[in-house]
């Protein structure tokens, strides 16, 4: 037997007339678009992880390995000659600790930018209004339990409303946190672009007038105490010469590496930028239909906690 | 040292210590030459390192100061994401007292206590 099933007309038309009344107020809600630039936004920067620490760390060890090289060429007859070879191993190793000390310095400080996506992938998540949906589920079916049992009880046939009522809150409420949740999007991401567009400079900067640079400078270095290790040596193990070949092809990764994390560094800052253009132009007839369909979305929901109940 | 000048000194370093291995290298130095042009060509190169690793340990100092910055903003819109969760959830727990309430009327009605 289907249970009595009475049209609130007068609920139905309030929960289809918010979406209309919000957009002429200038309230917005979390678009797909702004969903789907904050998910490349946070791919990017997940992706983005140690990328500019490693080209230090394979500095420092370039440095290492090319002051290694410089205590081979010496002559280790005398004393002197020798505490000076130990102290200068010792030095090789101190400076390639420097270096990965501030290569982990970097990582740490871009640490942030995971934290930051994370932040702007929850302010564009759902999680803030499924809270809502089990809250006016479990109202919707207490209400409608209540009157059936007062109708049974006081043989009154009262209709049940709780779905209607449920669904009410759901769709005000889940509205209301929607333009909440766009609201701090939209400050966060403006407040935060000045911060990743000069991050990103600072990165761009680091890697290619200093990184790349200073690679190139320690490979020809390298060359010149290697030249300088084979000419007083007289000749030099192959297991020697092995080990000049993997740090220059070493030094030619961290190259390359240098310059993925410079182009990878401006790509954070214009996905970044295209967001925080989304997040400011709102006027425009996508974004309005967007708003809508996005609204639309809350009313779906909320119409689903009305049928499900009702059923 | 200012960056400007930390980068000029760097690259005057880099020569000398270019001109100090050339002229190591060549042959026919007695001993105590190549002695000093070893220890020469070592200072020049620890000058080197050290100014490199100052160098780029200012550029991370420059990043470092950026994420602070960018850690406040992440670090106040994950309060006031907090903030909007709580009040989601206080609407939730709202219409869930709401519907006890029902529930305890319905309870007391059919008691005959209402």
């Amino acid at each position: 037997m289907s249970r009595p099933h009475l049209k609130h007309p007068l609920l139905t038309a309030l929960l289809a007339s918010i979406p209309a009344l919000l957009l002429q107020t200038g309230c917005s809600v979390i678009t797909a678009s702004q969903k789907a630039e904050v998910a490349a936004f946070a791919k990017v920067s997940a992706q983005y992880g140690t990328l500019p620490g490693e080209p230090i760390r394979a500095y420092g060890q370039a440095i290492r390995f090319d002051r290694l090289m410089i205590v081979s060429s010496r002559n280790f007859e005398s004393e002197t000659s020798r505490n000076d070879a130990w102290i200068h191993i010792g030095k090789a190793l101190e400076m390639e600790a420097g270096f990965n000390s501030v290569a982990n310095q970097a990582d740490a400080a871009l640490g942030i930018l995971d934290d930051y996506s994370s932040l702007l992938t929850r302010l564009s998540s759902d999680q803030f209004t499924s809270a809502l949906d089990q809250g006016t589920r479990d109202l919707g079916a207490a209400l409608d339990k209540g009157i059936a049992t007062y109708n049974r009880t006081f043989g009154k046939s009262l209709s049940p409303v709780g779905a209607t009522l449920a669904a009410g809150i759901r769709g005000a409420g889940g509205i209301f946190v929607r333009i909440q949740q766009a609201r701090l999007l939209k400050e966060a991401v403006l407040a935060a672009d000045p911060m990743v567009t000069a991050l990103s400079l600072d990165i761009r900067r680091l890697m290619e007038s200093r990184i790349k640079e200073r690679l190139t400078n320690a490979q020809e270095r390298l060359g010149d105490d290697f030249k300088t290790a084979a000419q007083r040596r007289g000749s030099l193990p192959l297991e020697t010469i092995q080990q000049v070949a993997h740090q220059l092809e070493a030094n030619q990764a961290a190259l390359r590496l240098a310059d993925s994390a410079a182009k990878a560094a401006e790509h954070l800052a214009e996905s970044h930028r295209k967001l925080a253009v989304l997040v400011r132009k709102r006027q425009s007839l996508r974004q309005r239909i967007e708003d809508i369909q996005s609204l639309a979305e809350e009313i779906k929901a909320a119409r689903k906690i009305r049928s499900d109940l009702s059923r | 040292m200012p960056t400007h000048q930390r980068f000029n000194t760097l690259q005057k370093i880099v020569l000398a210590r270019k001109e100090a291995g050339r002229l190591r290298s060549q042959p026919g130095l007695n001993p105590d030459q190549q002695a000093q042009l070893d220890s020469a060509y070592d200072a020049l190169v620890e000058t080197e390192d050290l100014l490199v690793l100052g160098e780029i340990q200012n550029s991370v100092q420059s990043m470092k100061a950026t994420t602070r910055q960018l850690s406040q903003i992440a670090d106040r819109f994950s309060q006031s994401a907090d903030t909007l969760k709580k009040l989601a959830e206080r609407i939730a727990d709202g219409a869930r007292a709401l519907g006890t309430l029902a529930d305890l009327i319905s309870k007391a009605g059919s008691a005959g206590l209402v």
